[in-house]
């Protein structure tokens, strides 16, 4: 496969304070979509895009759970008997937050949400690939957003027989383009992810290592953004397994 | 085309207009609307309106079926409404495709499944309890976590590749098609397993309710007095392959996918852009693609959900891109068969296949009277036309801006 360059890359934490200058367009957003936001913001002030570039530039957006605090509040409208809310509604929609950073940065290209509870970030990077190899778009967001939910938390913690520590809210952006740039950042070779079988219950696991930050589902993806920041080798293969799947993905310079 | 042209040899199809593909084409031939209108409570506080459910009959249980090695056994994943119309569209597709299992298991199998409720929490009563501190069995957790329409579908199959579920609501069926048709480009996997698959919430429908988006009655796409779109459930499955390998296989291919196009409005997050500004631009790539004119193309499924905004918007872009719409007549089917949201682009992808192979199409149930602000005319109910080519374009637009187009060709 035909490397790809890295661009810029973002994340967002749990609590992220929102910029001044998306203040207005993230007055109603939930916090599902301001992560992914300003995620993606970071990654594409660092590649400091011109409008045609945008243009021209797709997202490819993972989540393995999805917006849904915001999915239960609508669940609470339902089951209570209320109006539903149509902009709580819009947001709980699973593409809600590929729509937002769509409009907001004017990406017109490619805009796909996908949703698997292995690795999302890294199967949206292995597609994202594919985008680019057709030459059909220039640049692709990769992205993956996560939410702390109360509910799951409680799932967790039943079947830990303890108290767990919580996920959090979070989100990673990687921008990708087919041209070389002058950031310093490695490429992206190849990505290969091979699947298997295991109890379901395993979705909801945590690390397993307790010294590494428990971010569940987001944790790979910000492990990978940290060591492609750090790459000072030519050729760096990264890892990751799950009882789920295994993932290798080559980065160079 | 070329022995590496995407063929398509399987097709797999349940919703309310039919248990299966051939019965949902009589239906749809014959010009019927099965749909039926809930409880009050099921819609309340918001006012009702009509749904097309499958029967209750019609939607498999486990037993059902031998055709899933994975359901044999004590490690048989729960199957949620959604997963049992996949399995039933999965089962009919792959039967024609002459796939058995065992064949299956010994190719490099790619699924994609493309749902919008399908990948969402919505036990209702586990919710409640658990809101209230009720200690309760965790199974429906274990059910949720199941949910995964690709890695079930993978489990119950018995069989590896790549996966992918997309929930790229209205065009979510569609792009999962063209995620296939790339797999397969790419050599990633043999063959692809490729869909879509939603059933009825009631999150959707009071949502769409609070957006104003239903019809209090049937919907009627196109026409003048047109309110709104109907929910409805289903799924829909297409087997592809590249065409050397189901000529190997000795697989007569019911027709090619020959492009797939899919671009982002950036406008609006639920409504399109006004002059389909990324449909168009999808239309354009997928026929790029496919190395096809759009004066080639015999006919047009178009999203036509009956909404206000998204007929014009549709109709609008076709306009601008120059369709002649009474030598390519354009039609919707959401009359007969409701908005199966993450389901519609693939059950719409095997019925203008269905349209393309009969060489006829008989207008769009439910419009009776053309708008006349719409810029290009539209097929109206009952008018009955010859499909005078084998390339046809099928379309969806989706929440969040979301365009996605294919060109299939059906087979001579």
């Amino acid at each position: 496969m035909t490397a790809v360059f890295i661009n810029g890359w973002g994340t967002a934490g749990t609590a992220p304070a929102i910029p001044q200058h998306l203040q207005r367009e993230l007055r109603r957003a939930d916090p599902f979509i301001i992560s992914s936001v300003l995620a993606a913001d970071a990654a594409l002030s660092r590649a400091e895009l011109g409008d045609g570039d945008k243009k021209n530039c797709a997202i490819v957006f993972g989540s393995a759970f999805g917006p849904m605090e915001t999915n239960f509040a609508v669940l609470d409208q339902v089951t209570g008997g209320e109006q539903t809310s149509p902009t709580l509604f819009s947001h709980s929609v699973f593409n809600g937050a590929t729509g937002y950073i769509s409009r907001i940065f004017g990406l017109e290209a490619a805009a796909l949400t996908l949703t698997d509870f292995t690795f999302p970030f890294f199967q949206a990077l292995q597609n994202a690939l594919l985008l680019l190899k057709e030459e059909r778009v220039r640049l692709c967001l990769i992205m993956q957003t996560e939410t702390s939910s109360r509910l799951l938390q409680h799932a967790r913690e039943q079947l830990a027989g303890s108290q767990v520590p919580e996920w959090g809210l979070g989100s990673a952006a990687l921008l990708l383009s087919r041209d070389k740039n002058d950031t310093g950042l490695p490429s992206v070779n190849t990505v290969s992810m091979k699947t298997r079988s295991a109890p379901v219950n395993q979705h909801l696991r945590g690390a397993d290592d307790a010294t590494v930050t428990n971010r569940g589902p987001l944790q790979a993806a910000l492990q990978f953004l940290s060591d492609i920041e750090k790459q000072e080798e030519t050729t760096l293969l990264h890892s990751f397994f799950s009882p789920f799947a295994d993932v290798e993905i080559e980065t160079g310079r | 085309m070329t022995e590496k042209t995407i063929a398509i040899t399987g097709t797999g199809l349940i919703c309310a207009a039919g248990n299966n593909r051939q019965e949902t084409w009589e239906t749809l031939a014959k010009g019927e609307v099965r749909n039926h209108i809930p409880e009050p409570a099921f819609f309340a506080p918001h006012p009702p309106s009509p749904l097309f459910s499958v029967r209750a009959e019609d939607v498999p249980g486990c037993c059902d079926t031998d055709f899933f090695p994975g359901l044999r056994g004590d490690k048989t994943p729960p199957i949620n409404r959604t997963t049992a119309l996949l399995m039933r569209a999965t089962e009919e597709a792959c039967r024609q495709a002459s796939l058995s299992p065992t064949l299956l298991q010994k190719r490099r199998v790619g699924v994609v499944v493309g749902t919008t409720v399908g990948c969402t929490f919505h036990n209702e009563s586990y919710y409640l309890n658990w809101k209230q501190g009720i200690a309760q069995d965790i199974s429906p957790v274990t059910t949720y976590l199941s949910s995964n329409l690709a890695e079930t579908l993978q489990q119950l199959l018995m069989v590896n590749g790549p996966r992918a579920v997309i929930t790229s609501a209205c065009a979510s069926g569609t792009d999962a098609i063209g995620l296939g048709n790339n797999w397969l480009k790419n050599g990633l996997c043999d063959l692809v397993i490729a869909g879509g698959s939603d059933e009825i919430s009631r999150i959707a429908c009071h949502g769409f309710s609070s957006l104003m988006l239903f019809s209090q009655s049937n919907c009627r796409p196109f026409d003048r007095k047109r309110t709104g779109l109907n929910l409805g459930e289903g799924a829909a499955v297409l087997v592809l392959e590249r065409k050397e390998k189901a000529t190997a296989r000795g697989v007569r291919p019911q027709g090619y996918l020959l492009g797939y196009g899919t671009a982002s409005d950036a406008f609006h997050p639920t409504a399109p852009h006004p002059e389909g500004r990324g449909l168009q631009r999808a239309i354009t790539d997928a026929l790029q693609q496919a190395e096809v004119s759009l004066a080639r193309i015999a006919y047009i499924n178009a999203h036509g959900t009956g909404t206000k905004a998204n007929d014009l918007a549709e109709t609008t872009a076709l306009f601008q891109l120059g369709l002649d719409s009474s030598a390519t007549p354009v039609i919707s089917t959401k009359g007969a068969t409701g908005h199966t949201l993450g389901a519609a682009g693939a059950i719409e992808a095997i019925l203008t296949l269905q349209t393309l192979r009969e060489g006829k199409t008989g207008g769009t149930i439910g419009c009776r009277e053309m708008d006349d602000a719409l810029p290009l005319p539209v097929l109206a109910e009952g008018c009955r036309k010859k499909i005078s080519g084998t390339i046809g374009l099928s379309q969806s637009l989706a929440f969040g801006g979301s365009n996605s187009a294919l060109v299939l060709e059906a087979s001579s």
